[in-house]
Order: C-alpha cells, then sequence, then structure tokens
C-alpha cells in the first residue's frame, strides 16, 4: 500500500471537499457498495437479508400488541422512503467515483454527506457478516492478526469514516459565535 | 364515536373523534421520547456528530449523550409528539443508528 502525503480527506472551500481514493480502494468500494445497493433493494421486495437488518430496526422500543400495530403503521409509511433514501445516497457515491482525477474525487456536501451514510451502512452490514454483535466481538474484530478481507475492509471503512466525520463537523454551527 | 358535519343522509363523509388514552388526552398530547441504544459498531465520534447535526446539539451536549449511550446502553435524545418522535427515529435510522421511540413516563 502506498503511503499517504495528504489527508484523505481535506477541504477545498465552502461546499468542496477533496477525498483521496487510490484506483483499487475505489474499485473494492464500487463493488462492495454495489452488493450493499442489492442487499438493500432485495429489502424493498421483502426478500432482505438477515445482514441489512440493522439497516432497518423497529421504530418502537415496546413489542407488545399495541406497539406492534403502531410498528407496522410505522414501516408501512416510512420503510420504503428509507430505502430510497439508501439507494439514491449509494448512487451519488458511485457518481462520484466516476469522476475521480487519478486519486481525487471532488464531493459537494451533500454528496459528503451521502459517503459518510453509506460508508457507515456498510459498516453496519460487514458487522453483520463477520457476527460482530458486542464490545467482545468487535475488540476480535479489531485483531488483525488473522483478518479476512471483509475485517480489513470494516476497520479501512471505520478509518476512513473517522476522516469524513471530522471533515463535516467542520461545518456545523459555530457554538457560542455570533454567525 | 363518530361526528359528521353534515345531516347523514347528505353525506356519507364522517369525522372520527380523536383517540385519547386512559387519562383522557388527545394522542397529539402524549409526550413520547426518543432513545438511541448502545451498538458495537457506530463510532463515537459519528454518534455525536449526528446527533449534533440532527437536534443541534453542542459538542458538549451531545459527547454527553453518546457517553450515556455508550455507558448506560440507551439515551434519550429527544421528546415531542409521536408524529415529530417518528420523524426523529427515521432521520437516526437513516444514519444508521439504532433509535427508537416509546412513551414518556
Amino acid at each position: 500500500m502506498a503511503f499517504r502525503r495528504k489527508p484523505p480527506v481535506e477541504r477545498l472551500d465552502d461546499d468542496s471537499w477533496i477525498v483521496r481514493l487510490q484506483a483499487d480502494e475505489r474499485e473494492v468500494l464500487s463493488h462492495i457498495m454495489s452488493q450493499l445497493d442489492e442487499l438493500v433493494e432485495n429489502a424493498q421486495t421483502g426478500s432482505e437479508s438477515a445482514l441489512v437488518d440493522r439497516l432497518f430496526p423497529p421504530a418502537f422500543t415496546h413489542h407488545d400488541a399495541q406497539h406492534e400495530q403502531l410498528d407496522e403503521e410505522y414501516q408501512r409509511l416510512m420503510r420504503d422512503e428509507l430505502i430510497t433514501a439508501r439507494r439514491t445516497a449509494i448512487s451519488e457515491v458511485l457518481g462520484t467515483f466516476d469522476s475521480a482525477e487519478g486519486g481525487n474525487i471532488t464531493m459537494s456536501h451533500g454528496q459528503l454527506t451521502a459517503f459518510l451514510q453509506t460508508l457507515n451502512a456498510l459498516r453496519v452490514t460487514l458487522a453483520s457478516a463477520l457476527g460482530i454483535i458486542d464490545d467482545d466481538s468487535a475488540a476480535d474484530a479489531d485483531d488483525q492478526s488473522d483478518a479476512s478481507p471483509e475485517q480489513h475492509l470494516y476497520t479501512w471503512s471505520g478509518w476512513m469514516l473517522e476522516w469524513v466525520v471530522g471533515a463535516l463537523a467542520e461545518t456545523l454551527p459555530r457554538e457560542g459565535g455570533t454567525s | 364515536m363518530t361526528y359528521s358535519l353534515l345531516p347523514i343522509s347528505a353525506s356519507t363523509d364522517t369525522i372520527t373523534a380523536p383517540k385519547t388514552d386512559v387519562t383522557g388526552r388527545f394522542e397529539h398530547e402524549r409526550e413520547w421520547i426518543v432513545i438511541v441504544w448502545n451498538d458495537p459498531v457506530n463510532l463515537m465520534s459519528y454518534v455525536t456528530y449526528v446527533l449534533q447535526k440532527l437536534f443541534g446539539y453542542s459538542t458538549e451536549k451531545a459527547t454527553e449523550l453518546m457517553l450515556a449511550v455508550h455507558h448506560e446502553g440507551r439515551a434519550n435524545v429527544a421528546s415531542g409528539n409521536r408524529e415529530q418522535c417518528e420523524m426523529h427515529v427515521f432521520r437516526l435510522h437513516e444514519h444508521g443508528l439504532w433509535a427508537t421511540l416509546e412513551e414518556a413516563g
């Protein structure tokens, strides 16, 4: 792996950032995000994989008859919207990869937000594939001594997500400021 | 109970009286809370950022809530009527957080 001289996410101006992804990283992400899109699409037809269960959790804490009915109503109204939002975000990210110049991808705030949400959805789905269900299994996944490609991708996506969060956090309204 | 603004013979459209709970409060008056639950996947910085972005919390407040999620397993991050809380839960789900709503109290 090439040594990185520059940060993977860097702000250019008020509404644009450079995201630095090498060709092999874009290739892996394109492949895995397309698979994620397929899994999410299948959730629309009711043939979803358990891998994406965590992307569509129940909305109500309690599971008695009243709240199950409320949850059914919620899912009927909101599930398709959530699926559409996820697929739109994935499509937006993949579109930016097509316009990469060298290893540089220029993203707007909306595109970087789509990248953030898609990277996180990818991590959540990879966690299901890796059997990460609690802090102990999460710690095992961080053990790189005998890591699978999925474990490497899980770790890498967490590292990249930290950079994207850091970049977007700079755009939050300033606290205690006058503007 | 159903109401009709027009003579029954003149209209088949009726207005259903709003539902009330056992205390007589209307649905839109009942208080609900939004809870974010701990999970081993979402990064602490990510959870803090999402809480700031969606609810406008300061870094300090969002960090406090994130730490409550991490150490206590859950945190109440917002409240309101059911419709408002359902929208909050939707946006949290959109960001991949494990969130639910329940009645306050």
